[in-house]
């Protein structure tokens, strides 16, 4: 279904995952007001891997971070980790329906911003709903949203740049493919 | 680096100011929301202030910690009987519990992080804390 | 330029191949170093009941001492000295009380003479309101029992205890040998006892290869070593209720001890008998609610928190200065505080309070003509 031998996008994916849990593990040094909750920088790595290799690609870095960062953090299981599956499968989940309009109607920030948005406020629900039900977290929500907005601009910008390079813009196609196997652009 | 920012500025989209304009409005929205005073009783609590649970140290066995959400009730039993707590959000106190001076009764609602309570027959203390424990030792 | 099959250029000048095999062991740097701005608690902390009361340990850092056996000794320790100088149980303290008004010459049990040496120090540096001898008293107004209660003595009781009331200066005391002079002399060393057993607890952890802890006992602590890069901070519970009155800040080697009418007493027709007794008057003290003294030496606090109690309002600076303790606070029955100016910029107040300050040197001796 693609042009890349299972081989090489396997290898991609590796790398693209290896990024994306390093974004995720830098992460977790800028302080939050609810522990866990993070605004979702690696994001950024699951919308390229999204937009330039396709869905299953997207969701294995996102999985493949989610645990290789546990892994490497030590928090396995823990609540952090729920909560950067959760964030990262709401991500996707908002991708879904957008990616339609892409790229005609939306560029790579008008994805990662509602990613980012998803993201938090998907965490932010688990949190509230499962791990802490104190009627005061409520009062993180706003600052959260805040910083995942922030941080959705700062991904979509660095998504565009990344996108923008011609050496990616091979691999970049239309979603859904119009037919499998496909080379899109002139190269 | 200018011909990166060219290729980023050209592909921006009609739609990405929608979004980005519905995201800040949902951002703008959540703050007003939730800290307008009175709004489903959000608004009367400063961020932070109230204990979020209460520490329960019996002499002998490990601290249990109990969340201040819902209301409810909890029964201790110590070496002089049973010490009945009461929680509700943000509080907790100590209902009944034996010794004749009413020593752990007499205390309160436990409702600012730090506050305790002490009940000596049970060799029970009932402290309610915040995020962060901040004292290493309680001297009264 | 060759690329590798399977390399992506992410930037013109990050040379994927190479970074390719940096990133793993940076990664891996970096999240080392990052798990260390975990937070969290940097204590352990340890409670069980011993010396009559909740003793609460606080040990400094988490996960590298052996809870269990730190526990067990100490409560060891603290049980021997509980059954040694129980002010009314067998044990040493009793069979010297026996010994003593026999009037006829002993040996003090080892565990008892540090208590009568640094008492009849105590007493003499406070003209005699620190008064150990005085158990019979304590006894009558019913403290010699594990839940105190009435009926207070009547006042001729009160009057034939005061007639010729007994002190430590009534124990003649050459090397280890004793002989009481006095028939009605009781020891009863409730002043004292605790900051004892809170130093030799100390000493204890000491040698079982702790650095940095509190010990406390019933509220009344002592700290062993301050954390490298932090004090020791200590919270201070309003003796009124249940709120923190204030935090204080402590390093090593420092104990913070209170007196209070509220740790031991019972209420008889609706006046509150407490377990301070006023060897003048034969009463409970009056006058204020509670003292705390921070002073490094326990024994020192423990008996200066009884003793300013006693005092009173007017007259605890210039005791507190005859003592030889600077840092002291008191709270006064309608809930104003008064503390040294050496103790104001120890503590500091969470509920809204001003306290009044009193030094000494301000105000003219007690006795000025």
């Amino acid at each position: 279904m693609t042009h890349e031998t299972p081989d090489r996008m396997n290898r991609r994916i590796a790398a693209l995952a290896a990024l994306a849990m390093g974004l995720q593990i830098i992460e977790t040094a800028i302080p939050s007001p609810m522990p866990g909750i993070k605004p979702g920088l690696a994001n950024v790595i699951t919308l390229i891997a999204l937009l330039s290799l396709g869905w299953r690609a997207a969701l294995a870095v996102t999985l493949l971070r989610v645990v290789g960062a546990s892994l490497v953090l030590g928090t396995v299981l823990s609540p952090a980790f729920w909560l950067s599956l959760v964030g990262g499968l709401a991500a996707l989940g908002i991708l879904a329906p957008l990616v339609r309009l892409y790229p005609r109607h939306l560029s790579a920030l008008g994805l990662a911003v509602p990613a980012a948005l998803a993201h938090t406020l998907g965490q932010f629900l688990l949190a509230w709903t499962l791990i802490i039900p104190h009627p005061q977290l409520l009062l993180l929500l706003p600052p959260l949203l805040l910083a995942a907005l922030i941080t959705g601009v700062v991904t979509g910008i660095l998504s565009l740049s990344v996108l923008a390079d011609p050496r990616i813009q091979r691999h970049v196609r239309p979603i859904p493919p119009t037919s499998p196997g496909s080379p899109i652009s002139p190269g | 680096m200018t011909a990166s920012a060219v290729a980023v500025l050209r592909r921006w989209r009609w739609g990405d100011a929608l979004v980005l304009a519905l995201a800040g409005v949902l951002v703008a929205s959540s703050f007003a929301l939730v800290y307008a005073p009175g709004w489903y009783r959000m608004g009367s609590f400063a961020p932070g202030a109230g204990p979020t649970h209460l520490v329960i140290t019996q002499a002998g066995a490990a601290s249990q910690m109990v969340p201040l959400t819902a209301s409810r009730r909890l029964q201790v039993s110590g070496v002089a009987g049973i010490t009945e707590i009461e929680i509700e959000p943000g509080r907790a106190r100590c209902l009944r519990s034996p010794g004749r001076q009413g020593i752990c009764e007499g205390a309160g609602w436990l409702e600012r992080p730090g506050d305790i309570a002490v009940s000596l027959p049970n060799r029970l203390v009932l402290q309610v804390q915040g995020a962060n424990p901040i004292f290493d030792s309680m001297h009264y | 330029m060759k690329r590798a099959p399977g390399a992506i250029r992410i930037h013109p000048r990050f040379s994927w191949r190479i970074g390719h095999r940096l990133l793993p062991p940076l990664l891996l740097l970096l999240a080392l170093g990052l798990s260390a701005c975990q937070s969290g608690p940097d204590t352990d902390r340890l409670s069980f009941y011993a010396f009559g009361t909740l003793v609460d340990i606080t040990l400094y850092p988490a996960g590298v001492h052996d809870l269990v056996r730190i526990e067990s000794e100490l409560s060891a320790d603290l049980a021997i000295m509980h059954e040694s100088w129980h002010a009314w149980e067998p044990g040493s303290l009793g069979r010297t009380n026996q010994l003593l008004v026999t009037g006829a010459e002993f040996s003090a049990p080892p565990s008892v003479l540090p208590l009568i040496e640094r008492g009849q120090e105590l007493e003499r540096l406070s003209d005699g309101l620190f008064n150990p001898a005085l158990g019979r008293l304590i006894a009558a107004w019913g403290f010699h029992q594990n839940e105190p209660q009435g009926p207070p003595p009547d006042a001729q009781t009160l009057q034939a205890l005061l007639v010729n009331p007994p002190s430590l200066r009534d124990i003649e005391r050459d090397g280890v040998r004793l002989r009481g002079q006095h028939p009605e002399l009781q020891l009863d060393f409730g002043g004292l006892a605790k900051g004892f057993a809170v130093a030799r607890s100390l000493d204890r952890l000491r040698d079982l290869g702790v650095q940095y802890a509190i010990v406390n006992a019933g509220g009344d602590l002592m700290t062993l070593g301050q954390p490298p890069g932090r004090p020791w901070r200590i919270g201070v519970r309003d003796p009124r209720g249940s709120g923190v009155l204030a935090q204080i800040e402590l390093s090593a080697g420092e104990a913070l001890f209170t007196s209070g009418d509220y740790e031991r007493g019972y209420d008889w027709e609706d006046q509150r008998i407490h377990h301070v007794i006023d060897p003048r008057s034969g009463r409970p003290s009056e006058g204020l609610l509670a003292v705390t003294v921070l002073h490094p030496d326990a024994a020192l606090a423990d008996a200066a928190a009884t003793t300013l109690m006693i005092a009173g309002p007017e007259a605890w600076p210039a005791l507190a200065q005859q003592l030889g303790v600077e840092q002291v606070l008191v709270v006064l029955p309608d809930g104003a505080v008064e503390l040294t100016p050496a103790m104001e910029s120890r503590v500091t107040f969470q509920q809204e309070r001003i306290p009044r300050l009193r030094a000494p040197e301000a105000e003219p001796p007690p006795h000025a003509p």
